[in-house]
């Protein structure tokens, strides 16, 4: 358990770094491809909600102190890991579709609270649907990236 | 009691871990100016931008950096000069000759390399690769040879985080060029352009004016370009009109900055302090 913790964190680490140093360059309407969520959805389907929560809040935090705002990361990545953790991998055959499903539902959550907390309410309501569809669909073709070339061999 | 708590712990505990999680973090959010947390701040800034940084260089092109450094400077040194001579113009020239005479003084400048970005709708930051080492401080405004780009809002040993224009947060007193009129400068993100606010209808205002950061700026030196005044409408306003500013600043291709190293003023601040602290 505790090599896969470290394993989690070693990844995580290295995946911000990725997100903030790449990634995070492919601003589209609001919204970044988010590899990090991808990791929080992976984390929770593998070992459960509690721990993707956990997961969720340690990975924001490490983003938050990558982009120098406390707390906003966080949250989006703790409701993130907490929705995820709904899709707990149990039924290998159906893998792939559950993993795209919980990373589509972990990002608009995510995307949810993010745009809450950031903004509030001072945005159009088509810049918040707009931001949320681009986040969803950047997420979901990373996801499947990772999911066919990394995430089903580990 | 002992009943209670356990079904929370047990049956619960993915909500109970949510809630706290998410208290945890509007906590984080709230609290994130206090003394402690802006020192984890600074801690993060400085480890990540350090990194940042190395990779950074990797893409720069080593034989050029220094001449086009020092081609920015001088560019910037004339911008000054010029916006010193502009203004000059438009007032008393006696009277500012005298009142002025500190203020045209050049303030010290100091190149610094944006190293990060945080991209946002409307809370855009740069990182910058000078800090406290340096001498940087808290509200040191920071320019290029375009105009004002921002100011100074964290400071770490070798890193500085600079709120630009281009922030929600961002506000600055401004003076349009011809007409006098004065306003503050606001961000407005759906828009995409910056807004001049608190301009009474009474006062004259054009298209095309360019405006200024004003005398009484809590943190710019005077006389430094903003924008420019792209459209004026009075209609829909009642008491003020409703202006609308295109920055002059190039956000997209910036690559170097200035820092003006003006210290901040202690006995003003720590009035405005105690003033926020009475109301």
């Amino acid at each position: 358990m505790r090599q896969r913790i470290l394993f989690y964190i070693g990844v995580a680490v290295l995946l911000g770094f990725a997100q903030k140093f790449l990634l995070d360059r492919f601003l589209l309407y609001g919204a970044v491809p988010d590899a990090l969520i991808i990791w929080t959805v992976f984390i929770a389907r593998r070992e459960g909600q509690s721990i993707g929560t956990t997961a969720g809040f340690l990975i924001g935090l490490m983003m938050d102190l990558l982009h120098g705002t406390l707390g906003v990361d966080a949250l989006s990545k703790t409701v993130s890991g907490f929705s995820a953790g709904f899709f707990r991998e149990i039924d290998r055959p159906s893998a792939q579709n559950e993993f795209l499903l919980a990373t589509a539902i972990a990002s608009l959550s995510g995307l949810v609270a993010l745009n809450v907390v950031s903004y509030g309410f001072t945005l159009a309501w088509w810049q918040y649907l707009l931001a949320a569809s681009v986040g969803i669909g950047y997420n979901l073709v990373l996801g499947y990236a990772a999911y066919i070339l990394v995430l089903k061999r580990l | 009691m002992k009943k209670l708590l356990e079904a929370l712990l047990l049956d619960f505990r993915e909500y109970v871990l949510l809630v706290f999680f998410c208290l945890l973090s509007l906590a984080l959010f709230v609290n994130q100016d206090a003394p402690a947390l802006r020192l984890l701040r600074s801690s993060g800034l400085e480890v990540f931008a350090s990194a940042e940084r190395g990779f950074g260089l990797i893409t720069r092109y080593f034989g050029l950096v220094s001449e086009n450094d020092e081609l920015h400077r001088r560019n910037t040194e004339l911008l000054a000069e010029l916006s010193l001579l502009r203004t000059a113009q438009a007032e008393n020239q006696e009277l500012k000759s005298l009142l002025d005479y500190k203020r045209r003084t050049a303030s010290p400048l100091k190149l610094a390399q944006i190293v990060d970005r945080t991209f946002s709708a409307e809370r855009n930051l740069f990182t910058i690769n000078l800090g406290s080492n340096d001498s940087v401080e808290v509200n040191m405004p920071v320019l290029t040879d375009e105009g004002l780009v921002g100011r100074v809002v964290l400071v770490s040993p070798n890193y500085a985080i600079v709120q630009p224009i281009i922030n929600r947060d961002f506000k600055v007193g401004i003076v349009s060029e011809k007409t006098r009129s004065l306003g503050v400068l606001t961000w407005i993100p759906k828009e995409q352009l910056a807004s001049m606010e608190y301009v009474l209808l009474s006062n004259p205002v054009e298209v095309g004016e360019r405006v200024f950061t004003a005398q009484f700026s809590s943190f710019a030196v005077p006389n430094i370009e903003v924008g420019k005044i792209v459209a004026v409408d009075k209609s829909e306003a009642q008491l003020f009109y409703k202006i609308r500013i295109v920055p002059s600043v190039n956000f997209g291709k910036l690559e170097q900055v200035f820092v003006v190293m003006r210290p901040t003023d202690k006995e003003f601040e720590a009035l405005r302090r105690r003033y926020r602290e009475l109301q």
